[in-house]
């Protein structure tokens, strides 16, 4: 919109308003996710049974109003588990989208701020990294570093380590061809100066926009990591873990899966929707 | 004039007739006051050319999308006592009726030219499938040679070529006249053109209209014309709509349009156009004694192209600026004119040549030194909002240069910043607001104020009123005149816009192609031109022909 | 890619697709390709052979209690005695040889055991894919919303988003647990009829249509707000000759994404591959990962590198035909 002619006040700050005010989707997806970190934090505020406690006569109950999402072939509450397991699942891709957004955007800010020659070899490399496929790339690093919660952490940060690069890059570059950049630079301002001052706030939104998306993609990469087995090993909890779990008794117990499941897919739509909002309220913001 | 219409159709008196049309975008919210257009009634003649006249926002465009049913909101309410083309009701119609409406009775031209074509395929494929869509009656080899004989219809010398083209290899004036052949191929009684020749240059747009009326006029098409140039619709048309904020407040022939406007918004259209009126820059008295405060010398400048060779920005440029002078630069896209403002201010180097500010040497400056001369020398750019960094306050905006500089203390910083403020004319509570709540022209104004606070004696306008609108182009020309008067600034003018130059400056430098083509006073430049492009230049002008009607010398 | 948009007025016609025209184009290409290759393989050297340290004890396993004098034996028998510069020299040497040493898991080269489960994968990636796009394809035309038509965009639109937020593993389990426990209509695992076919590629299918459909839904609608779509309607044209020009730009972004989307789809296969027991590539990642089969695992990236840089190669090279704003440049 370049309505020139619009009285202060008018279409503009409605605009501006409607960026600070997003729907009730949201906020809905904040409390979700606030929800998660609870329950990260202090699982025994939710969890309604001992995730341990092993009960083999009541073993492969379906969901009931005792045990809310069933129990598994030793008795052990299903619902319970998924809570504790928040934990390990929550952790590990905090470590991977920390990771990759640490170092990612160091390697792209530098890559954006150098000479051009400085800049293609290392996005060079960038590249290669984006040629292996992410869960491949994590892959190779579980069988260097050894199976567990952290190597999964580290190898699914790793992965995610390209497209931070990237983005960051690609923002760095837009903004410092932007109008406004010049017109600090002119007004005498020292290199450092513009890129801490004027560069960095305006690139960091895409990418941090970014690492809510990918934290997304972290909760999928980490729990079909344990899902074949290269995370936390039993009795550790884990989302992906309890669906490896829960697959041998496929034929018997639906809710061993169902429920594990729904929960990885809705915290994955839940970031999903905050970076697409994050995305979006950046994209007004040029 | 003679207007040849469809045998076989009812006839009505008048070709479009619309009668109170109102309009909402959004129908959940149709309040009186929430129109986008407010009883808008007209009619138009057939054969005859219209323009409707306004600034963005005005709701010309709006009008144009209810004529031709192309809305771009989805849940708009449209009323109307009449709206009506020809023998048809155009409130009432289904996606099939407006089908058939749409191209073979009414056709349509838009601003974007080089947007106007899908860029995937060839131009003549294109031009094709819609003549074969509105005569299905045509073969393959019929359909090339009508599509040939089109293209021969817009101007095109060598038909064939344009034929095997593809969009990206055509300019925009070309992919333009090719738009016309397309709208024009259903053979429509009217051709709705919005904005046609915007964005392009003066001497394109001049040859693209050229193009379009001949073509109109050869097959007795109506056409309306909507623009926000009074001086291009003065130019062409015969009859004259002023559109103001949804509303029309004018509404007569041309020629009485002009000499007798009867709404003060008209008046001040015309007073804004500066090539409809008298005014011509008077220079500066000059003493000759006076050092000059910008001194260049055979200054050249060459970039590398993709393929590696070498492309010349600029050329052999020589010229001085003395204190207290507002000097233009004109030229079209891709004269070379801001490059040459990017190398006077030291954003690049230049190949060769030399740049004296003040009697030292631009190009040897370094550290602190380039430091002090960015204080002295500002720029203000032409889009107000990309130049303004949207996250921060105008308070912070206003005291960065301040701070970089290290000028004065907080609150000293904070209290230039606000006398400037008001300096510039804007209220002192704009200080907390941010960019995004600001018109452009108010935009524009804060960047003005950032530019003078380090208190500079040579401030570059690049194209700095092109991105506004005629009124807040008019008010920001006179709030920099009065500036140069009581700061006894110097001014570099760039533009592409004749008319700005004529009223706004002492000199005019004309550039092509890198190079200067005429240099002299302004109102030698205007009356008397030596080179034959600027000669050129002048009568492409918009508001040429026209200004002879207002001034009566007819 | 080196090709660029050229904005020239040009007076050349339009380019051709002539052998003299494409060689030097294409030895760059190669080179870039060759270069990818390389990087990847030293990358995947570098984590798998340098990161441990020492790959005799990955291989044998953390618990594993083995006297100092058989370990020195393996290490010399793998030749991990010598300085990392020779073993990667040799490694490398032998790479471009296909050759990548032997498997533990199969017993075999690791290239003949890549070769023997290729095919296998190869079926199935290919019906994925085909199914990934039909399927991606639909719901970003259906998301459009087009006049005349009935409005359920916003529906379809949700889709693609719920298809990437699915874990491969949910959707396999889940399609098996419904479709060949509860219904029983197919074989649950097995490689042998086309039936075992269905549920693993439309498992491996799901991920793809969801990311192709994203982004197609995106370029779609930005090719629905370009002046040209909408100078189509004020020339009467139809909503489905518009969509065919629409389809035809807005599949530009998602063709130049062929390469990532078949990456994904052979990262997926490992988890695919692994619930529906199928004997392919994914699986004998999935093997090679928990046995420590390292040579097993590199040879195996530096195949699926392979398959992102010929598949990427395809893409530049048939760019131009399909876009002819770029140019082939050298």
């Amino acid at each position: 919109m370049t309505d020139a002619a619009v009285l202060p006040g008018s279409t503009p700050r409605r605009r501006w308003s409607s960026l600070s005010f997003p729907g009730l989707n949201f906020w809905l997806a904040l409390a979700v996710i606030g929800l998660l970190l609870v329950c990260a934090v202090s699982p025994q505020l939710f969890a309604t049974h001992d995730p341990l406690a092993i009960a083999v006569r009541g073993k492969l109950q379906p969901p009931s109003a005792g045990h809310w999402f069933g129990t598994d072939h030793l008795g052990r509450d299903v619902y319970s588990r998924l809570v504790y397991g928040t934990q390990n699942s929550l952790r590990a891709t905090s470590i991977a989208v920390a990771l990759g957004l640490v170092i990612g955007s160091l390697i792209g800010l530098v890559s954006g701020t150098a000479p051009q020659r400085v800049d293609s070899r290392i996005m060079r490399v960038v590249d290669v990294m984006l040629a292996i496929p992410n869960l491949l790339l994590s892959l190779a690093i579980v069988t260097a570093l050894g199976f567990g919660l952290v190597p999964v952490a580290i190898a699914v940060g790793v992965g995610s380590i390209g497209s931070f690069a990237r983005i960051m890059r690609s923002e760095v570059l837009r903004v410092q061809g932007a109008t406004f950049v010049e017109a600090t630079a002119l007004l005498g301002a020292s290199k450092g100066y513009v890129i801490f001052r004027h560069v960095l706030p305006h690139a960091m939104g895409p990418v941090l926009a970014l690492a809510t998306v990918e934290f997304g993609a972290a909760v999928l990469s980490v729990s079909s990591l344990s899902f074949l087995g290269f995370g936390a090993p039993p009795p550790e909890m884990e989302w992906g873990l309890l669906i490896a779990e829960g697959r041998k008794f496929i034929n018997v117990g639906w809710w061993l899966i169902l429920f594990p499941s729904l929960v990885i897919v809705g915290t994955v739509l839940t970031t999903n929707h905050l970076g697409r909002e994050l995305e979006r309220r950046h994209a007004g913001d040029h | 004039m003679l207007a040849i219409t469809d045998v076989g159709r009812p006839t009505q008196p008048n070709l479009l007739q619309v009668a109170d049309l109102n309009f909402w975008y959004d129908a959940h919210q149709a309040r009186p006051e929430t129109r986008a257009l407010k009883d808008v009634g007209f009619s138009l003649e057939r054969g005859a050319i219209t323009a409707i006249v306004g600034e963005s926002g005005s709701g010309k465009s709006t009008l144009i999308n209810a004529i031709l049913g192309l809305h771009s909101s989805r849940n708009h309410r449209l009323d109307a006592r009449s709206l009506r083309f020809d023998d048809v009701d155009l409130t009432a119609l289904s996606h099939r009726q407006w089908r058939e409406i749409r191209g073979r009775r009414i056709g349509y031209i838009a601003q974007d030219a080089s947007g106007s074509l899908n860029p995937l395929r060839r131009i003549g494929s294109q031009l094709e499938e819609v003549l074969v869509l509105h005569h299905p009656t045509l073969k393959r080899g019929t359909a090339r040679k009508a599509a040939l004989e089109r293209l021969t219809h817009v101007g095109f010398d060598d038909p064939q070529r344009i034929f095997d083209s593809y969009p990206h290899q055509l300019s925009g004036g070309m992919n333009q006249r090719v738009a016309i052949a397309a709208a024009l191929a259903g053979n429509p009684q009217l051709i709705l053109a919005d904005e046609p020749t915007s964005a392009l240059d003066v001497s394109v747009q001049r040859q693209v209209l050229d193009h379009l009326t001949r073509a109109i006029k050869r097959s007795g098409v109506s056409l309306l014309l909507i623009t926000h140039d009074l001086a291009l619709a003065a130019d062409r048309a015969d009859r004259i709509l002023v559109m103001k904020s949804g509303e029309i407040v004018e509404n007569g022939p041309t020629r009485s349009v002009l000499s007798e406007p009867r709404h003060e918004y008209t008046k001040a259209l015309i007073a804004a156009a500066p090539m409809l009126t008298d005014e011509v820059g008077t220079a500066t008295t000059l003493s000759p004694a006076a050092s000059p405060l910008l001194q260049v010398r055979d200054l050249s400048k060459t970039y590398g192209d993709r393929k590696g060779a070498a492309v010349s920005a600029f050329a052999k440029v020589s010229f001085d600026l003395h204190p207290r002078e507002t000097l233009c630069i004109v030229g079209e896209s891709g004269s070379g004119k801001t490059s040459l403002v990017r190398t006077l201010l030291q954003l690049t180097e230049a190949d060769t040549g030399s740049v004296a500010f003040n009697g030292y040497a631009v190009g040897d400056l370094k550290g602190g030194d380039l430091k002090r001369f960015r204080r002295d020398a500002q720029m203000v750019y032409q889009n107000p909002y990309a130049s303004l960094n949207s996250r921060h306050r105008i308070s912070t905006i206003l005291r960065e240069p301040l701070a970089i500089h290290d000028i004065g203390t907080r609150s000293e910083q904070k209290e230039a910043a606000r006398s400037l403020l008001s300096r510039v004319g804007l209220p002192e509570s704009f200080l907390t607001r941010r960019p995004s709540q600001l018109s452009g022209g108010q935009r524009q104004r804060i960047a003005i104020a950032r530019a003078l606070i380090t208190g500079p004696k040579l401030l570059v306008l690049d194209e700095a009123v092109s991105a506004l609108d005629v009124s807040a182009q008019q008010a920001v020309l006179e709030l920099l005149k009065e500036l140069q008067e009581s700061l006894g600034l110097t001014y570099l003018f760039i533009t592409h816009n004749l008319a700005v130059a004529r009223q706004f400056s002492d000199r005019v430098l004309v550039m092509r192609e890198g190079r200067i083509v005429e240099h002299g006073a302004t109102a030698q430049i205007f009356t008397s031109p030596q080179h034959p492009y600027t000669r050129q230049l002048l009568e492409a002008a918009p508001g040429f022909e026209a200004s002879a009607l207002v001034h009566g010398h007819h | 890619m080196s090709t660029r948009a050229s904005g020239q007025a040009a007076s050349a016609r339009p380019s051709r697709w002539t052998f003299a025209r494409l060689r030097p184009v294409l030895t760059k290409k190669l080179l870039q390709a060759a270069f990818v290759a390389w990087a990847s393989f030293t990358l995947t050297f570098a984590i798998l052979y340098w990161l441990p340290g020492d790959p005799v004890s990955i291989m044998l396993g953390a618990d594993a209690q083995v006297d100092p004098a058989a370990f020195a034996k393996i290490r010399a028998q793998y030749g991990f005695d010598r300085p990392l510069i020779i073993q990667y020299a040799d490694a490398l040497w032998r790479a471009l040889h296909l050759d990548f040493g032997t498997s533990l898991v199969t017993g075999k080269s690791v290239t003949a055991s890549i070769a023997e489960a290729a095919p296998v994968t190869a079926q199935l990636a290919f019906i994925a894919l085909a199914l990934s796009v039909i399927l991606g394809t639909t719901l970003a035309v259906l998301s459009l919303d087009l006049p005349g038509f009935p409005r359920f965009g916003v529906i379809f639109s949700k889709i693609p988003s719920i298809f990437v937020a699915v874990p491969t593993f949910v959707v396999g389990l889940l399609l098996l647990q419904f479709f060949a426990f509860t219904l029983r209509w197919v074989p649950a695992t097995g490689s042998d009829s086309w039936l075992t076919l269905v549920l693993p590629a439309l498992t491996l299918a799901i991920p793809g249509a969801g990311l192709l459909g994203q982004v197609l839904s995106n370029s779609l609608h930005q090719t629905y707000s370009e002046t040209f779509i909408r100078l189509m309607r004020s020339r009467g044209y139809s909503e489905l000759r518009i969509l065919g020009h629409a389809l035809h730009n807005a599949s530009l972004p998602a063709f130049t994404m062929a390469g990532l989307i078949v990456g994904g789809t052979l990262a997926s296969s490992v988890v695919t591959e692994t619930v529906f027991s199928r004997q392919g590539i994914g699986r004998l990642m999935q093997m090679g990962v928990t046995n420590k089969d390292i040579n097993l695992v590199c040879g195996l990236i530096v195949f699926s590198a392979l398959t992102y840089v010929v598949i990427n190669l395809l893409v530049d090279l048939l760019y131009p035909l399909l876009d002819p704003r770029v140019e082939y440049r050298a």
